[in-house]
């Protein structure tokens, strides 16, 4: 069983340009039967078997067949005809998207004789520009994959794409998430919203490169989970995971903490993690159930001074598989969940939150998803799906006291906050997809989404104040809430086309338009855009045998629909109100700023995007192996920010306080003769009247190389090298595209903005690995990363009155990207020994992350001189954050 | 999955056929005879044989693993052992929705 496993496990190890083309969800499998001669043979019977049944089809007058719409898995291809021997090949991998093209060739016999062939493991896919990581739940299974976002960290084992920041893309919210096809992101900001359990998944694919135009909604990478179902085999999983503080260990050197004071190292006080699923058929070949709980329960004892915070997340999934006829197939999956968490941070963040000013999360959640897939044939398949959320979190403070901000910089009172989120979120997908030969053979595909979701925030100051103390006593109080609310509309319609000309060259074309609309609870359309992005790809098969593929495309992405481009401008936000504090508490308000908002969005704004253009080269080494090359160029563009309307901007003099030398920052110069008034607008260009001309920029430049060695001789691995550059004004940090007020002066525009972005990692080396230990028969299964740091410039936070603005400016001192984190080079292993009884597979395993304990410091302090964190000051270039330290984790599963 | 009879199946192959024929680009029509017997005995011998052939893979299945076919699993002593293992899970699970949930304020 082990071995069977790790062979799967193989075939479908990251493999980096595998077979990718179509849909979200199923695969195809297509050939052609040919004699000895290599003569096409019609009439051929070809039967095609499952894990839900079989299903037949007879080749037609050119020797080919193809089953369409196939849910990822693997089959078994027989093919049969009167004089020949029959001929089956097994263990055809179908993977999300995958095309898997098979020739099969008869040989003069007799029916008895069947010829058995093993599918090869390691393939090249001739036809597609698509570049995606396929992560079956094989290697779910068998390697050291961090589990605590399932969605999101499949992301960053791929390469490419690290701190959820894939090909410059902006971290985590440019990211596609999609789950059984259908994107279940936060429509706020684009992050994640639903979590789920990690053993729910039958395959993920990690799609950034080269992506057709079904895919959209994503300037980064798209991450399409597909969920287990029920088959005619009952299956089951037991596992319990559990880990406690004697598993944790210490990393924070004394070096480092004389830097900082304040860092500690994480430790997990207790784990424990069990999921139970059944599945398998309510009546054979026609309805199938699976269905899965698991209880994730976890205290830690985290960074900074808080020493608790504690998860509880029990999950239920369910899913109804119905096959009325082999040509139909309805779905319905449920997921209720809640994530019950204590311990998260106050005002004044991470470094300043006592257990005492922490607030606790209340935040069910219930998903659903029903969909309906129709055979029409062997060329067409058509496909609906409806999907959608409904969910919230609520915080709460443990100590229902106000926030206290003392004057040395460190924080009193309670966490200062109750908070309220709610989303809704619905989306219909319909697609049809055909075959056709006319001039070659074509799969056309033409789809339709409409998506409807709502937001609705609520914030506010616990008794409506946070307050500013000097000596120990409350000198100034403050008070701000909001409540605001809207609704995003996304239609979208996509039209593409693979078509193979010859055999050998294939044109990947296709365009998407998305109309994205935002509505305030007013009724009012605050955003609205329309976008046309088309996607054109050629792979040319270089031998015509299928092992060496040059491929090209050029594409346009644009990001998905999101409501904080547009929230600045609905009502809802309450006045900003300054008291000053007397004795008894007595408060006399000394400024009012009027919550109205000062925002309005341009009529004409477009909607953010990537241009991407790659070329990549792939070629089988031999048998096993297989060797890839890519260079990947995107460009950003569209970012959405604010601007000051009208704004005139004067240049004075301003010491550098770090290289004491002169240099320019520019004042507000009419602040006196106009309204504070923002417009929220693409910024590509911006001219700043008396100031000079901005430019919103990031460019990504990468040249990724992949490796794969599929199982043989007990051992498999794939092993990656990314060089890149991530230049520009605009860093990729979360929402940066798509919100920001960086471009409302020209201050962190025009002064050492053009440079190396933070997330810019120019060197990425990658390994997964896995032996199976002879005699022992344990599997050891690793994941070793060695990465360049991120970088940081120096800033200087200067006041508002020198630039005649309303609030102090970070004023970059050198140019972006000067200074650099430290390498990090971090091991992860898996030792699982394996005992099988029958079909029963009892796993006992230990996983161990950060398998040296390394304490590489990730981010460093950027403010210049220093900064304070909870009371300590901290100078410029100190870390303000490790690695995590080693965890063990021990696991015991059971499963057939 | 549903199997249609043999006879079925030989009527909706050969209208797949005929269809196929009558569609098929002048090109491909045009392309010399496969070096085979007649298209339509193939069909027919392979689509009589059809039935055959499946349940030969399928009982094959069945020899291999028994238990995890048939509802009759759940009457073996791992049948019943992952049936409690499951009712404990899923109650455990419900007791911890039920009693470790936070409920926020105001809902």
């Amino acid at each position: 069983m082990v071995r069977r496993l790790t062979i799967t496990l193989a075939a479908l190890l990251l493999s980096v340009g595998t077979l990718a083309s179509a849909q979200t969800q199923t695969g195809t499998i297509t050939g052609t039967v040919v004699d000895a001669q290599g003569q096409v043979l019609p009439g051929v019977s070809v039967v095609l078997t499952g894990r839900t049944g079989s299903s037949t089809q007879f080749t037609d007058g050119t020797g080919v067949f193809r089953f369409v719409g196939l849910q990822p898995g693997t089959y078994t291809v027989r093919a049969e005809l009167q004089g020949f021997r029959p001929y089956e090949r097994a263990n055809v991998a179908v993977s999300i998207g995958a095309t898997v093209q098979l020739r099969l060739t008869l040989e003069v016999g007799a029916l008895q004789e069947t010829v058995q062939v093993v599918a090869e493991a390691i393939a090249v896919d001739t036809t597609t520009t698509a570049t995606d990581n396929k992560i079956s739940q094989d290697l779910l299974f068998a390697m050291p994959i961090s589990r605590t976002n399932a969605a999101v960290n499949m992301l960053n084992y791929s390469p490419g794409v690290n701190s959820g920041s894939a090909f410059g893309g902006s971290a985590n919210s440019a990211n596609a998430l999609l789950l059984d096809g259908v994107d279940t992101r936060d429509p706020e900001g684009g992050t994640a919203w639903t979590f789920f359990n990690y053993n729910i998944i039958e395959e993920v694919q990690v799609g950034g490169l080269g992506q057709s135009a079904e895919y959209g909604g994503f300037t980064g990478a798209v991450i399409n989970t597909i969920t287990k179902s029920g088959s005619n085999r009952y299956s089951s999983l037991f596992e319990h995971r559990y880990s406690n503080k004697s598993l944790s260990g210490n990393n924070i050197s004394s070096s480092v903490k004389s830097q900082n004071p304040t860092l500690s190292s994480s430790k997990v006080d207790s784990l424990k993690d069990y999921t139970v699923q059944l599945g398998g058929p309510i009546r054979r070949d026609k309805m199938f159930f699976f269905g899965s709980v698991q209880r994730y329960a976890i205290k830690q004892d985290p960074d900074g001074p808080r020493t608790i915070r504690t998860e509880v997340s029990p999950r239920f999934n369910t899913k109804l598989t119905f096959q009325p006829t082999s040509n139909d197939s309805l779905t319905g999956t449920f997921q209720y969940d809640q994530y019950n968490q204590t311990g998260r941070t106050g005002l004044g963040g991470v470094a300043n939150t006592t257990d005492a000013r922490t607030v606790e999360q209340d935040s069910p959640e219930f998903i659903w998803n029903g969909q309906y897939r129709k055979i029409l044939g062997s060329s067409s398949f058509f496909e609906a799906k409806y999907t959608g959320y409904w969910g919230y979190f609520d915080l709460d403070p443990i100590t229902p006291l106000p926030a206290r901000l003392n004057d040395d910089g460190s924080y009193s009172g309670g966490a200062g906050y109750s908070a309220k989120y709610d989303r809704l979120r619905n989306q219909l997908n319909a697609s049809l997809n055909r075959y056709v030969q006319a001039g070659g053979t074509h799969n056309f595909k033409f789809g339709v989404e409409i998506e409807r979701s709502k937001i609705r925030n609520r914030f506010a100051y616990t008794d409506g104040l946070f307050f500013y103390d000097v000596g120990g006593q409350p000198y100034l109080a403050y008070s701000y809430s909001y409540d605001v609310e809207g609704r995003n509309k996304r239609q979208t319609v996509y039209a593409q086309d693979q078509w193979t000309i010859g055999g050998r060259f294939t044109a990947n074309l296709g365009v998407r338009y998305d109309g994205i609309g935002g509505e305030g609870s007013d009724g009012r359309e605050y955003y609205s855009t329309n976008s046309v992005s088309p996607r054109l790809g050629l792979a040319i098969d270089l031998t015509g045998r299928g092992n060496s593929v040059l491929r090209a495309y050029y594409g346009q992405l644009y990001g998905g629909a999101v409501f904080t481009s547009w929230s600045r401008a609905v009502p809802g936000i309450g006045d900003y109100v300054i008291y000053e504090v007397f004795p008894g508490n007595r408060l006399v308000e000394i400024d009012r700023i009027s919550g109205a908002s000062k925002y309005v969005v341009d009529d004409d704004i477009d909607h953010p995007r990537s241009d991407e253009f790659n070329v990549a080269f792939e070629q089988q080494l031999a048998r096993g192996w297989k060797a890839s090359a890519t260079y990947i160029r995107r460009e950003s563009k569209n970012f959405v920010n604010s601007v000051l309307i009208n704004g005139q901007w004067s240049p004075v003099a301003f010491t550098n306080p770090k290289t004491n030398q002169a240099m320019t920052i520019y004042r507000w110069a009419n602040r006196a003769s106009i309204e504070q008034r923002f417009l929220i607008t693409n910024v590509d260009t911006v001219n700043y009247a008396g100031a000079g001309t901005g430019e919103a920029t990031r460019d990504y430049n990468g040249v990724m190389l992949v490796l794969n060695k599929g199982y043989s001789n007990r051992w498999q691995a794939q092993v990656s090298y990314v060089y890149s550059k991530t230049t520009g004004t605009v860093a990729s940090g979360a929402f940066s595209d798509v919100s920001s007020s960086q471009f409302e002066t020209p201050n962190q525009v025009l002064i050492n903005r053009d440079g190396r972005v933070p997330l810019d990692r120019p060197h990425e080396f990658k390994l997964f690995a896995g032996y199976q230990i002879p005699k022992i028969e344990v599997a050891l299964n690793g994941y070793f990363r060695a990465l360049s740091g991120t970088t940081y410039t120096p800033f200087n936070r200067v006041s508002s009155s020198r630039f005649n603005w309303t609030s102090s400016i970070d004023v970059q001192l050198e140019e972006q990207g000067s200074y650099r984190n430290d390498k990090l080079a971090l091991l992860d292993l898996r030792l699982e020994k394996v005992f099988n009884v029958g079909v029963h597979r009892f796993g006992i395993y230990a996983d161990l992350e950060n398998v040296f304990n390394s304490g590489t410091v990730i981010t460093r302090n950027a403010r210049f001189p220093s900064v304070s964190i909870s009371g300590n000051s901290v100078a410029f270039g100190n870390a303000t954050a490790v690695t995590s330290a080693r965890q063990g984790t021990v696991g015991l599963r059971w499963s057939f | 999955m549903q199997r249609h009879s043999p006879f079925a199946r030989l009527v909706a192959t050969g209208c797949v056929f005929l269809v196929g024929t009558l569609l098929l680009p002048a090109g491909l029509a045009a392309e010399p005879a496969p070096k085979t017997s007649s298209m339509r005995d193939a069909v027919k011998v392979v689509a009589e044989r059809h039935a055959t052939s499946l349940t030969t893979s399928r009982s094959t299945l069945q020899a291999s693993e028994p238990d995890l076919q048939s509802g009759s699993f759940f009457k073996t002593p791992a049948g019943v052992a992952v049936l409690v293992a499951f009712g404990v899970g899923v109650g455990y699970a419900l007791y911890s929705a039920s009693n470790d949930r936070i409920r926020s304020s105001g809902r």
